[in-house]
């Protein structure tokens, strides 16, 4: 009897001992979630939940994989009409948000007592208080308020409610991105307070004015997936304009940096000059028009007359063109002229109703701006605010709203909903504590025509509740009876008086709802055109040098912030993970003789020593400082300097830039710390990212050894580096998938990350990035296994460069050898703090200290398809499996497969012209290919 | 004849073994002990070369044959590919097989040395009869 | 008469270096010891905390432990080329150096074989990589250079250890003589019962030669085997075919100036200036310029084979080497190497002990530098330069290092009091 069989025996025998001693354990709740049927309480067996991501507006569809009652990933709901199955970073790890550790969520209701310390108290207790505070200050003629951030849907339904029941005064809903400028133009121009949904696959020339459609802006994932469709069309062009630098401008096929606020020099040359394929602006308008010369517009937005002939050629060759404005041109001085000239320009060229679909509006009816919080402020010092109920407004303290969060105590009561301690919870009287929407039932309406629903997929962490439940139970606490028991009830009568008795079933399945949306014929308002036209004095273009605030990829506006899986990983333009730092040009920094992690001085911003670092950012213009935003909050709060933002008057946008006029930045001379994970941003013209790496003399075939063939399967990846926009969302699912260990800062200052799969950013002279995602390439001869004295790195039968984990004795010689450095090892033990170890993939084992790990092509996936085709009988499907970083991939740039299958996907893309693999000329046969 | 012989001197020992040689004492009844090797000595003896050279070169086939026969052997017991070399792979096994044929030869020398010195010798650990640094000759039987 | 009387001298001088020590030995021992206590602390925390409490990151995954092997192993060679490849030169100034130069091969393979153990990421497995059959039924993977290493430093010891061990036998019997009491049991035991009968000589003579015949190769293989740990891989600035040679080259060199480090001191201390004399240093001395030149004509050969390649990545290494974050090493490296062994074609300076020892330390110095050149500067600049990165010692690295460097000198110290330091009867032998 050998090993095997001696298990194989043993294994029987206790398995058949246990199971005959098992008893049925009546209540099964603290290790199933309770919504659990009994057709998913297979031990082991995912079950799948769809419901909705809430971590930014966007609201994608995502199912939530569900293990042993714990939620263990997120993806995207396959053909979801927001975002078709994939996912961004920042909703790959906002399932991390769910398993804070304790001290980060609130664990159950906090009232503040006389002291002002914070201690728990029952919900009766606190439901009981408030609503004879709410009474009391009603009685007294105090007004009581309700803020929340945008809602949508039943829950806004259930406001209005609460509301209307209990003479609460519901206020605008706070939204920091809340694209108040966009909806003040198309007001204007349309008669409609409205964002549109922007149609780019049905374009055919895209120009995006600083709206950063690939990282933030409304719906990037939706977005992501328009450009992948639009791509298809041969003769797709996309330009994008902007002051700075972005990951969107990055990918854009010609980025044209122009300088700040200069934006409406460039939209009135495009309105006077551009022929319009239907019918136009009427020519009294276009005549309104200043004139300008081709060289005032060059000298007013510092952009090349070969640029502007590049566009006027896009325009005239494009059937169905679509200009955005949005982000940073529209967050300045002159954003309220840029977004009504890209208005004038988008009816010129025949987009509205066509490509700009005002039917399909996105949602923000509820949603005011930070001139409402202003308001309210107001209100508050003047001592007119009974209760104050706070939901899920998110607003960066200081830098937005100093005044307000000071005034927060002068409410006679303030009550937040909350879910994630934030600088402002710590001020409210009472926080209720708010369960994840991954607990509780709730639907979204992102836009007009589609309805999602919010599902619990786990039991409840904490003694928390939905924000639903707490109005409804805190109305029928005050004895209004007329009102459903709970949300759910709630929802469910909603449901079924909007979309029908049969709706609730798909709804609740396939966790979206399309609903009939009527045509809109889109009138202009000749009036107000009129009179913006005579009105109109294009406005300066901003001074230099200034800081532009950008929105982050990571952070969005820095709610993300606090997920620490976003810090980890890097930045994809610069390579930095975590902490805050100041781009700057290399012009710049070389004539302050400033280097990467240098600590940088602005006098009047950044003053006393101590400060922040500077990195050097290419393809950034001269007089440029960037700093994204969750940053500057952060150094705000840090410094303790007042807000120093501005917003536009009219329209309520915050203004996103400092304009710094005679100051500029010097070096203190001080190095800082800061995490660059990239050891160079230049290729060094070996061809890692472009594809035309050094050859060899002479391709020679000859090997000491024959070659090796794979029988059925050689899993392979090809990766369309055309299509990669860096956006990280594949790094952030492997480590999810893959239980990585998030190693922390210190850690990555001394190069130990831990990443299975990483963005790598490479800058040509020019500036111009690529990015190339870099795992492990699998290769046929690779290097790392030969080396490896214990057998624990290995080729599988398909290819695979296998990593036995327990019989690694950590000798690193694999990684040594490794020319793409992709194998990481365990410095230390990671242990990840409570409750986040619930979301361990149970499919992957964790590793311990002392040994190397590495991407695996998802093995554990492939492993599962490989049982269920051989219960079916047959082989693998192509695209039946699909790695994490592959299935999440916005863009759907990397294609996984069979290789040795000719009709399959990794094959054709591999077989293509642009095809290329990296360090090729090594010998290494990489299982990975590349797509220049 | 009878009786030991110590000198000091080098050379006066090897003209006393001489001598005897010359009077026909036959090899096998002298016993003669060295502080150091004097290679003449030996050859005043006729001694035959030392058989020491059949241990090292048995041990040094048997090392090279196991070099091989374990490598091979083990590769075949589990083959697991790795880097795309095959199973076997000669060159890399043949670094091994050469230690073992210097271990090998090594330690069977060694132990060759020690079964034909007679080593090691008990009764000799601690020598009763101690000649130091001299040189001794005794003749065994007498006629 | 004179030779007998240097005879009886040279036991009595040798003995007598074997008596009860003084103040100065104990302190000595106590200070070599204490910092291999520390070294022993230090990688019990390093065990407990994990490999990160070294400084090694990706990329550079080997660093000071895997520098200070290729450099212990380095200095065990010397012992092996003047006991085994001398003695087949019949070179006669060997005699004064081999017991001190085979102590040090024991001494050094023993400090370099912790090193391996040290730098593994989960050292309770070491055993894992010995060939045993196990109930896994798993072997070891005889295609890495690793296992190439186990064999050949395990080799190299054992076979070191008999041809020290069958060099001291007659010595033991010597020593066994002039004591008493305990020791002589002891000692008696170690000589086996040797009594220098003809026959036994005869066998002697012949082993010894087979063992110096095998040592040969054997040294020659077991550098170039850990040689290529490096230039088997396909890092940039390890992958090249003079690796073996060179390292070779580089061992015997380090090796030498090693030799001299110890026996200067020591001739010193128990007073053995009349059998180890100027004349003696000035034939080890010859050596250490002979492999210095070899070392200076790699480093020569090496860049021009970069250069000759055309090849940018193996190009940007050397670049990196001599102009990069560990340039100030690199040339201290070349100073001490190439540089100042060049004074020793002065044939006063080579017969100058105090010159010979100051040069040996820094030739050892300039040595460690060497290989710690290679192994960090081509980790730090491999194929992908996102994965550029550099590696900087904490504590632990340096402690451990350091307290190699207390065990070592701790043995050599013991070995001082606790063996005939000079070969007695080849002394004698090598005097007529």
């Amino acid at each position: 009897m050998n090993r095997r069989e001696f298990i194989k025996t043993t294994g029987i025998l206790t398995g058949a001992a246990f199971i005959s001693s098992c008893k049925g354990k009546e209540d099964g709740q603290g290790i199933l979630p309770g919504i659990a049927g009994v057709s998913d309480g297979i031990p082991g067996q995912p079950v799948l939940y769809n419901t909705t991501c809430t971590e930014c507006p966007a609201n994608c569809g995502v199912s939530v994989k569900v293990i042993n009652g714990c939620a263990v990933k997120l993806e995207g709901i396959p053909g979801h009409p927001i975002n078709d199955g994939a996912l961004c970073a920042r909703g790959q790890a906002s399932l991390t948000r769910l398993y804070q550790p304790g001290n980060n969520r609130i664990e159950g209701p906090l009232a503040k007592d006389a002291k002002g310390n914070s201690a728990h108290v029952t919900w009766d207790e606190a439901f009981g208080r408030i609503n004879q505070k709410l009474k009391e200050f009603s009685a007294k003629g105090l007004k009581n308020v309700f803020l929340s951030g945008r809602t949508t849907g039943s829950f806004s339904e259930m406001i209005k409610l609460f509301c209307e029941k209990t003479g609460v005064e519901r206020l605008p809903e706070f939204e920091v991105y809340s694209h108040s400028t966009i909806r003040h133009a198309n007001k204007m121009l349309f008669g409609r307070y409205e964002i549109p949904a922007y149609k780019i696959e049905q374009s055919d020339f895209l120009l995006t004015f600083g709206s950063d459609i690939l990282e933030t802006f409304i719906s990037p994932v939706h977005y992501s997936q328009q450009l992948v469709n639009a791509k298809k069309q041969d003769n797709f062009k996309w330009c994008h304009a902007e002051p700075h630098v972005s990951l969107t401008g990055a990918r854009a096929d010609r980025r044209v940096v122009i300088n700040p606020g200069s934006e409406p020099y460039l939209l009135t040359f495009l309105l006077k000059t551009v022929k319009p394929k239907t019918a136009g602006l009427p020519a009294e308008f276009l005549n309104a028009l200043p004139d300008l010369s081709v060289e005032q517009v060059c000298g007013k937005t510092g952009i090349t007359p070969g640029a502007l002939e590049y566009l006027s050629n896009c325009f005239e060759t494009a059937e169905r063109p679509l200009v955005i404005t949005g982000g940073v041109s529209v967050s300045q001085p002159s954003g309220l002229q840029a977004a009504v000239l890209t208005g004038l320009l988008q009816w010129h060229i025949g987009a509205i109703d066509y490509t700009v679909s005002f039917a399909e509006a996105e949602n923000y009816a509820n949603t005011g701006t930070i001139l409402n919080v202003k308001k309210l402020s107001q209100r508050l010092a003047d001592g007119g605010i009974g209760v104050m109920f706070v939901c899920g407004v998110e607003m960066p303290p200081y830098a937005l709203s100093a005044d307000f969060y000071f005034n927060i105590s002068k409410a006679g009561l303030s009550v937040g909903l909350t879910e994630l301690k934030d600088d402002f919870s710590s001020g409210y009287d009472y926080n209720l504590s708010v369960a994840h929407a991954f607990e509780t039932w709730g639907d979204a309406v992102p836009s007009n025509g589609l309805v999602t629903v919010i599902q619990p997929a786990v039991q409840r962490i904490h003694d928390s509740m939905s924000e639903g439940d707490i109005l409804s139970a805190l109305m029928r606490k005050s004895g209004v009876t007329d009102v459903p028991v709970d949300f759910h009830d709630f929802l469910l009568k909603q449901w079924k008086e909007k979309y029908g008795d049969a709706a609730v079933e798909e709804i609740t399945s396939k966790g979206y709802l399309k609903t009939a949306v009527e045509t809109v014929k889109t009138e202009i308002n000749a009036d107000s055109v009129k009179k913006f036209l005579t009105e109109l004095k294009l406005s300066e273009p901003m001074q230099k040098p200034s800081i532009i605030i950008t929105p982050s990829v990571r952070t969005y506006v820095g709610r993300s912030s606090i997920l620490s899986l976003l810090s980890e990983i890097p930045d994809p333009l610069t390579a930095v993970s975590y902490g805050e730092w100041i781009s700057i040009s290399e012009k710049d920094a070389k004539t302050n003789g400033m280097i990467d992690g240098m600590e940088a001085l602005i006098p009047g911003i950044f003053e006393k020593s101590g400060s922040e670092p500077v990195k050097i950012q290419p393809g950034l213009a001269d007089g440029i400082y960037m700093i994204e935003k969750d940053a500057f909050f952060r150094m705000r709060l840090r410094n303790r300097i007042p807000a120093m933002l501005k917003y536009d008057e009219i329209t309520g946008e915050i203004l996103w830039n400092l304009n710094l006029v005679k100051s500029k930045i010097i070096a203190s001379g001080k190095q800082m710390s800061l995490p660059v994970l990239s050891g160079s941003f230049s290729e060094h013209g070996r061809g890692i990212a472009s594809g035309h790496g050094p050859k060899p003399h002479k391709t020679r075939d000859a090997s000491m050894y024959p070659p090796h063939e794979h029988k059925d399967y050689r899993w392979a990846m090809a990766i369309d580096l055309k299509l990669c926009s860096g956006c990280s969302a594949c790094v952030a699912a492997c480590y999810i998938e893959n239980n990585i260990p998030v190693a922390g800062k210190e850690e990555h200052l001394k190069g130990r990350e831990m990443s299975w799969l990483r963005i790598e950013p490479f800058y040509d002279e020019k500036g111009n990035v690529k990015f190339i995602p870099m795992m492990c390439q699998q290769c046929d001869s690779a290097p790392c296994e030969p080396v490896c004295p214990v057998y624990a790195t290995y080729h599988t039968p398909e290819g695979l460069n296998a990593q036995i984990y327990n019989r690694c004795v950590g000798t690193r010689y694999c990684s040594n050898n490794c020319p793409y450095k992709v194998r990481r090892f365990n410095w230390f033990k990671h242990d990840s703090e409570k409750p986040l170890d619930k979301m361990r993939n149970p499919g992957v084992s964790v590793r311990t200290s002392g040994m190397m790990e590495k991407c695996t092509f998802c093995i554990q996936r492939i492993r599962t398809a490989h049982d269920v085709a051989k219960d079916e009988n047959r082989k693998i499907r192509d695209n039946e499996v699909l790695p994490a970083c592959a299935q999440t991939c916005p863009m759907k740039a990397i294609a996984f497969g069979n290789i040795l299958d000719k009709n399959s996907q990794v094959y054709k893309r591999a077989s293509s012209s642009r095809a290329y693999r990296v360090f090729e000329e090594l010998g290494t046969g990489p299982a990975v290919y590349y797509l220049s | 004849m009878s009786g030991i012989f110590i000198y000091e001197d080098k050379n006066e020992f090897l003209s006393k073994l001489q001598e005897l040689m010359n009077k026909g004492v036959r090899p096998e009844d002298i016993s003669v002990t060295m502080p150091y090797h004097v290679e003449e000595a030996g050859r005043i003896l006729k001694s035959r070369p030392s058989l020491l050279k059949y241990f090292p070169l048995t041990g040094a086939v048997l090392g090279f044959l196991a070099g091989f026969g374990l490598t091979i052997f083990t590769a075949l017991d589990w083959p697991i590919m790795t880097g795309g070399k095959p199973v076997v792979s000669m060159p890399a096994y043949l670094i091994i097989a050469f230690e073992m044929t210097i271990l090998f030869g090594a330690l069977a020398a060694f132990l060759g040395f020690l079964l034909l010195a007679g080593l090691p010798d008990v009764r000799m650990i601690i020598s009763l009869e101690e000649n130091g640094g001299k040189f001794t000759v005794l003749l065994k039987n007498e006629k | 008469m004179n030779e007998l009387n240097y005879n009886k001298d040279l036991e009595t001088d040798i003995l007598a270096a074997m008596r009860k020590p003084g103040k100065a030995y104990w302190f000595a021992l106590g200070f070599t010891s204490s910092l291999f206590l520390m070294g022993l602390i230090l990688w019990a925390y390093q065990i407990k905390t994990g490999m990160g409490a070294a400084g090694k990151n990706n990329p550079v995954g080997w660093a000071a432990y895997i520098t200070s092997f290729v450099f212990w192993v380095g200095i065990a060679h010397s012992g092996t080329l003047i006991s085994a490849v001398l003695f087949l030169f019949r070179a006669k100034f060997r005699s004064s150096f081999n017991r001190s130069a085979e102590a040090m091969t024991i001494f050094a393979i023993m400090t370099a074989g912790l090193f391996p153990l040290i730098h593994l990421g989960r050292v309770w497995f070491f055993y894992w990589l010995m060939p045993y059959p196990n109930q896994r039924m798993l072997w070891v993977n005889f295609k890495s250079p690793l296992i190439w290493d186990v064999f050949a430093v395990t080799t190299y010891f054992i076979v070191s250890l008999i041809f020290f061990y069958v060099g001291m036998i007659p010595d033991f019997a010597i020593v066994r003589r002039n004591v008493s009491g305990m020791r002589k049991w002891v000692y008696g035991a170690f000589s086996l019962g040797w009594t220098g009968t003809a026959v036994q000589w005869r066998h002697y003579a012949a082993l010894y030669m087979f063992l110096a015949a095998f040592a040969t190769p054997l040294v020659v293989s077991v550098h170039s085997v850990v040689s290529w740990d490096f230039a088997m891989s396909i890092v940039p600035g390890w992958h090249t075919t003079i690796f073996a040679p060179y390292f070779v080259a580089g061992a015997i060199f380090s090796g030498t100036a090693m030799v001299i480090t110890l026996v200067v001191p020591m001739r010193k201390i128990i007073r053995l200036e009349k059998y180890i004399t100027p004349g003696h240093f000035e034939s080890i001395a010859k050596i250490l310029l002979f492999t210095s030149l070899i070392v200076t004509y790699s480093y020569v050969v090496e860049l021009f084979s970069a250069w000759y390649s055309g090849n940018e990545i193996e190009l940007e290494v050397f670049r990196y080497r001599m102009t990069g974050d560990y340039c100030v090493i690199y040339w201290f490296m070349i100073f001490c190497n190439v540089l100042i062994p060049l004074t020793l074609f002065v044939p006063a300076l080579r017969r100058n002990i105090k010159y010979l020892f100051a040069i040996s330390l820094l030739v050892n110095a300039g040595m460690w530098c060497e290989r710690f050149i290679i192994i960090v500067t081509s980790l730090a600049r491999d194929h992908d330069p996102y994965t550029w990165g550099i590696y900087k010692p904490t504590i632990v690295d340096a402690g451990i290092v350091i307290g190699s460097f207390g065990l070592f000198f701790t043995l050599f110290l013991l070995f001082v009091k606790l063996l005939p330091v000079l070969s007695m009867t080849e002394k004698k032998e090598a005097v007529e």
